[in-house]
């Protein structure tokens, strides 16, 4: 199953349901940036990509509430380490 | 209680565990507390790369836990309390176990030694191993009727 998405990803495959990829390359540019997910900020850059911007924003604002989102991120000390592993990495891929 | 022998264990919580699941993670702390179990944070753990680097692209999806397994001493099993990262780990050291080059691309990148042989383990199976002696020890309210 994750062989046919690579091979879709990389022959740039009109997405049936372009959200999921949105979702996957906020997830990865997260961990680029902090070699960690940073979840309220993948919520929110999801969200505005999608142009959904107050969709769901009383179960984030419950969630902030109860102190499941950080509201800053958690990064990894060597945090370059884990960037160059995204140079020219499925993330970039435009869709 | 203050006579049983400490075990210590390597400790992978995962972006969940140290956020959205936070309880989770505290009832682990606690649990692990009363057994005995010394958990040890991994230094500078990364995300394992979850659903969408196996989604993605498959080189992330080796070379994120892959970073992980570089990190973790061989002399102690890794804990992973989130099903999905321990998947995740798993297969990682599935594939650097089978595969020698896959192996030395990742030692090389990492710069560390990557043990093939390194226990990883669920909480849940750690709790099935422990004698029932310790669990005893740990009791605080039984549940005899």
């Amino acid at each position: 199953m994750d062989a046919l998405r690579h091979m879709a990803v990389e022959e740039g495959v009109k997405i049936a349901q372009p959200g999921i990829v949105k979702f996957h390359e906020e997830v990865l540019g997260s961990i680029e940036r902090y070699g960690r997910t940073h979840k309220l900020e993948i919520m929110m850059r999801y969200k505005v990509r999608m142009r959904q911007w107050f969709q769901d924003m009383d179960l984030g604002l419950k969630m902030l509430s109860r102190r499941k989102l950080d509201l800053t991120p958690s990064r990894i000390h060597r945090v370059e380490e884990v960037s160059r592993l995204f140079a020219g990495s499925a993330k970039d891929g435009k869709h | 209680m203050g006579s049983i022998d400490r075990i210590d264990l390597s400790y992978f919580p995962g972006c969940s565990l140290a956020t959205t699941a936070k309880e989770s993670n505290e009832s682990l702390m606690k649990v692990c507390e009363k057994l005995g179990l010394n958990l040890i944070e991994l230094e500078d753990w990364n995300c394992c790369g979850s659903s969408s680097a196996h989604s993605m692209d498959k080189s992330l999806a080796l070379s994120l836990p892959a970073r992980n397994l570089s990190l973790a001493p061989s002399n102690r099993p890794l804990l992973v309390m989130c099903p999905s990262c321990l998947h995740r780990l798993q297969l990682a050291q599935r594939v650097i176990s089978e595969n020698p080059e896959a192996r030395l691309q990742e030692e090389t990148r990492w710069g560390r030694p990557i043990d093939p042989g390194l226990k990883i383990v669920h909480f849940f199976e750690v709790l099935s191993g422990i004698e029932p002696s310790r669990l005893e020890a740990a009791l605080v309210r039984p549940l005899r009727g």
